[in-house]
């Protein structure tokens, strides 16, 4: 598996994906730390940048999964590689090296994304303490629906020739999963299109905004979504077995 | 020629899922922006107006960009390792170009269709009252159509320069968000990736009405021409 690991760094070499996932990385940080910030969203910032982001990789992350997806993906459809790979290497052990792969660019995607979230408020000077606690449960919540994301664009993208049918199935559900952020009297939609789960683990609730007073007598409170971290995970796992079982059996 | 250029690129998406994702996209804002609409009616006071921004905002800004991306992306793709031969048909390098773009565009056009389509249904299924804006759709959609062609033929040079499906996307993504921060700078009918957006006016739906229609057409004129002429001038030099 190391081997294969590498073979996966050697041809992804001078192919710019760091870069592309720097240059994303740099507009995600562009539209999240954009804008003024008044003297209620320092006083809120810790509690405020929890409760807003799962929109913002609501509209990122699943983008930074298709694109790394269909990167290393291409490289083998392009001069139909997976032919000559396939008679040196199990099917399903190529499978995994390239899951592996792609999903610790992601980590490192939201690692970057969380590191830069607290310098970021340390900078701005939040008010309060440093919520550690937290912000490793964000951490967690977002890694996991990422890599849920990343285990079905890893399957779509690999499966199919064609990189336009893992970019189109995961525009709609990021659109869908997009939307459903902003319906919550339909939480089903939320909770049935992956691309909207980071919505769903969003375990901060913002309370006492009014149109007149704004941000005045805001507060926020923990919410329980304990239950759903185990369905994602599950849903990772699901996705990347039934992926697999397919991948294999597949003509390549 | 042209016309045998543009059955060509017909021919070669005949089959391909590719329309697919233009037919479906589209209902998912109509589906739930509506309900969104419906949820909040009391803030959402300007009927036809707010529906329309309901339905068109993140699809404007996010969406349409990256569809077009895609697709400008995939019509450039199946040509890799067929360059020699499409080059050597008898017809210039800009005309090759200028195919690919107004088959683009006549997908854009239908996928504009399409979202003022669903508009009218679903203002009637929300039980609009107000007279529908008719007149105002078929501008809204025009100028979208036309801010979509802009974006089409810079994705198209991208496209036709980075052998890389996912790159020219991820541009195309990058500027659909680097439009909102023109339209809030007021500048949204000079920046190409902000043109489809500004000319849907999805964001606020009497800032072109205010603004005039003449400016919006000559800006977008004056784009395609250019985009056509640096695509002839860079395709003419250029070995494939």
């Amino acid at each position: 598996m190391i081997r294969l690991l590498k073979c996966e760094y050697l041809k992804t070499r001078r192919r710019y994906l760091l870069l592309t996932v720097i240059a994303a990385m740099t507009v995600y940080f562009i539209w999240t730390f954009h804008g003024s910030y008044n003297a209620e969203g320092i006083r809120h910032g810790w509690a405020l940048f929890l409760y807003q982001q799962p929109v913002v990789n609501t509209i990122f992350m699943p983008f930074f999964c298709i694109i790394i997806a269909s990167r290393l993906s291409a490289i083998e459809h392009r001069g139909a590689m997976l032919k000559q790979l396939c008679t040196m290497t199990d099917k399903g052990r190529l499978y995994d090296a390239k899951l592996i792969y792609g999903m610790f660019l992601m980590s490192f995607c939201v690692a970057v994304s969380w590191i830069g979230a607290v310098l970021f408020g340390m900078y701005k000077g939040y008010s309060g303490v440093f919520p550690l606690g937290l912000y490793g449960l964000y951490f967690i919540y977002t890694l996991l629906t990422v890599l849920e994301i990343y285990t079905l664009q890893h399957f779509l993208a690999i499966i199919s020739k064609n990189q336009s049918v893992g970019f189109f199935v995961g525009i709609t559900g990021e659109f869908a999963g997009l939307f459903s952020l902003f319906l919550p009297n339909i939480e089903w939609l939320r909770k049935l299109v992956p691309y909207g789960h980071f919505g769903q683990l969003d375990f901060i609730g913002m309370y006492g905004w009014t149109k007149t007073e704004h941000m005045r007598n805001v507060y926020f409170k923990l919410m329980d979504t304990e239950n759903f971290v185990f369905v994602v995970a599950l849903l990772i796992l699901i996705f990347y077995i039934t992926g697999r079982y397919i991948f294999v059996r597949k003509e390549v | 020629m042209f016309l045998r250029l543009l059955n060509a690129e017909r021919l070669k998406l005949k089959r391909s899922p590719l329309w697919l994702a233009f037919v479906i996209m589209p209902v998912i804002p109509a589906v739930l922006g509506t309900l969104n609409y419906m949820y909040n009616i009391e803030i959402l006071t300007k009927q036809w107006l707010s529906l329309w921004t309901q339905h068109t905002l993140f699809t404007c800004y996010f969406f349409l960009p990256v569809l077009i991306g895609i697709y400008c992306a995939y019509i450039m793709n199946i040509e890799n390792g067929n360059w020699n031969k499409v080059l050597t048909m008898p017809s210039s390098r800009t005309s090759v170009f200028m195919a690919k773009l107004t088959i683009t565009g006549v997908m854009i056009f239908i996928s504009e269709v399409w979202i003022a389509l669903l508009f009218a249904l679903s203002g009637r299924i929300a039980g609009l009252t107000a007279p529908m804006p008719v007149g105002r759709m078929a501008v809204w959609c025009v100028f979208g159509t036309m801010g979509g062609i802009v974006i089409a033929g810079v994705q198209l040079l991208l496209s036709s320069f980075i052998r890389s499906f996912a790159l020219p996307v991820a541009v195309s993504l990058c500027g659909g968000i680097s439009a909102l921060g023109f339209i809030s700078k007021d500048m949204g009918n000079i920046w190409i990736y902000s043109l489809m957006s500004y000319g849907m006016n999805s964001n606020s739906p009497e800032q072109l009405d205010e603004r005039g229609y003449a400016l919006f057409i000559i800006v977008c004129m004056a784009y395609i021409v250019v985009i056509a002429a640096v695509n002839s001038f860079i395709f003419s030099r250029r070995d494939f």
